[in-house]
This record gives C-alpha cells, sequence and structure tokens, in this order.
C-alpha cells in the first residue's frame, strides 16, 4: 500500500483521502480508525449480541438502577461500565458529565435551552432533548465554548 | 451539589438575601412611616427573616433533578413565605401605621421584585444558551 502525503497552504484542504480498487476490512478499519481516532467500546444490543460502537455514533449515556445504555440515533445499547469507569474512559473524546446519571456527548448537541434553575437542555442530533443539571452545566459550556 | 459545595452557596445566598431583606424594609419604611421611631433590635430583622426565607430554598441545593413542576411548586412557597415574612416583620415594626394601602402596595413590590429577580436570571441563562448555540453553529459549518 502505498502512502502519500502533501502540503497544504489552508486548513479547509487538509483530510484523509482513502485510495481503494475494492473496500476492504482493512480500509474499513483505517476509515473507522480516522473517524474515532481508533476509539470504540463494546456494547449489547437488545438480543443482547455484542457490538463495537464507534465513539461518534454515541449520543449520550444513561444510567438507570444498576444498569448503564449507551443511545445512538437508532437504537439503545447495554453497557457493562459504570458510567464513571466511561467518564474516565471517554474523557478525550468529547464525553462530558451532565447529570448524576449522564454522559453526553458533545459532538452531537445540536442546540441548548434554558430549564429553569441554572440547568440547561441539550438537544442531540436525533432531536431528544437530554438534562444537564445545574451542577455540570458551567463545565459543559466552558468545554464547548473553548472546543 | 456535594453538602461542602451546598453549604457555601447556601452561606452566600443567605448575606445576599438579608440585604436585599434591610434594603426593602428600608425602602419601603421610609416612604410609609419615614418618621416613625424604631429601636436598634429591628436591625436583627434581616438575619432573622433571612433564614426563614431561605427554608423553602433548602431543596434546591440538595435535590439535584427537580421537575419543571417541583420547581415552581418551590417558587410559589417560597414567594409566600417571603411576603408573609416581610409582611409581618414591617407590621411588628410600625403596626397599623402603613395602613391597608400601604401593606397592599408593599405585597405587589415584593412579587414585582421576585418577578423580576427570576426574569433576568431567566434572561442572563437564555444569553448563555444563545452564546452556546452560536459556538456549535459554528463548529457545524466549520465541519
Amino acid at each position: 500500500m502505498n502512502l502519500l502525503k502533501r502540503k497544504v497552504e489552508c486548513s479547509q484542504e487538509e483530510g484523509i483521502t482513502i485510495a481503494y480498487r475494492e473496500w476492504t476490512k482493512q480500509f474499513e478499519d483505517i476509515e473507522n480508525y480516522i473517524l474515532g481516532s481508533g476509539k470504540q467500546i463494546t456494547a449489547y444490543g437488545k438480543n443482547k449480541e455484542m457490538v463495537k460502537l464507534r465513539i461518534e455514533e454515541i449520543l449520550y449515556f444513561e444510567a438507570v438502577g444498576d444498569l448503564v445504555f449507551a443511545y445512538t440515533k437508532e437504537q439503545m445499547y447495554e453497557m457493562k461500565m459504570r458510567l464513571y469507569k466511561l467518564e474516565d474512559s471517554l474523557r478525550m473524546c468529547g464525553i462530558k458529565r451532565a447529570s448524576k446519571s449522564a454522559l453526553l456527548n458533545l459532538r452531537q448537541i445540536i442546540s441548548v435551552r434554558p430549564a429553569l434553575n441554572g440547568r440547561l437542555y441539550a438537544k442531540m442530533s436525533n432531536g431528544e432533548e437530554v438534562l444537564i443539571s445545574r451542577q455540570y452545566a458551567k463545565e459543559v459550556t466552558m468545554e464547548i465554548m473553548s472546543a | 451539589m456535594d453538602i461542602r459545595n451546598a453549604f457555601r452557596k447556601m452561606l452566600s445566598d443567605y448575606i445576599i438575601i438579608q440585604a436585599e431583606i434591610a434594603l426593602s424594609i428600608g425602602i419601603i419604611g421610609s416612604f410609609f412611616a419615614g418618621d416613625e421611631p424604631i429601636s436598634y433590635h429591628y436591625f436583627f430583622l434581616p438575619a432573622i427573616l433571612g433564614l426563614v426565607c431561605m427554608l423553602p430554598c433548602l431543596i434546591t441545593y440538595f435535590k439535584e433533578d427537580m421537575t419543571i413542576r417541583q420547581i415552581i411548586l418551590q417558587r410559589v412557597i417560597e414567594f409566600l413565605v417571603i411576603e408573609a415574612a416581610i409582611i409581618a416583620s414591617i407590621y411588628y415594626i410600625v403596626g397599623d401605621a402603613l395602613g391597608l394601602a400601604g401593606y397592599i402596595v408593599m405585597f405587589f413590590s415584593i412579587l414585582f421584585f421576585d418577578i423580576l429577580t427570576y426574569g433576568l436570571s431567566y434572561w442572563f441563562e437564555k444569553k448563555d444558551a444563545d452564546a452556546i448555540n452560536r459556538k456549535l453553529k459554528a463548529d457545524r459549518e466549520r465541519e
């Protein structure tokens, strides 16, 4: 496989082009790595089947009792990790604590609106609204504004 | 909110509430009973009233995810407690000298300032949300 590097003048031209004759698993892996910086997590679907989710697919994580769920645009998956462990391991991937029971993917937030008492509602890319509690609203705001 | 931060926030809010109460008693008393003499023990009123007015607010420091309904109920109770506490304290100081009209004016002025406070708070929160939305939109356009 050839590797070509080309210097460009403006940031809008920056990017990665994959030239392929046939789309193979190898190219798919390269694409996943580029898109998610290689970060995938293991989750479990409705029928308990194991799946690998790319971080950018996930809108938010939510803890309900002892269970933790990951929500994508289409589906919900169960996680076998505790919320605080997910928060620690995904800190550099744009995943931020929104409340005691939720982590948000900041890159999937479309807009926010005030929700009384210093809280915010974050509208996610699938139209759902997730509450950001007062305790975490400031940190989430700073993270978005400094990105 | 953890206990330490909750107590820190409660203390700062208590100090602000005391200052607001002292100011309102001073302004209203000056207008409607400016010639009435009062003694030094009335200066403890803001501190006592502040504690009373904080009671309906305690839940907001410890319960993170109140529903909109719960928030509205808490604010109505808070407003009623503030009204009762301030009117009772003014009556304690000046009694009937204020007259019914004076107490009605006081009721509506407290209502006005309560709504103004929350209105301003919401306005600032909306401004912050709009700034965040502009940033989110700019980031999406860059992508």
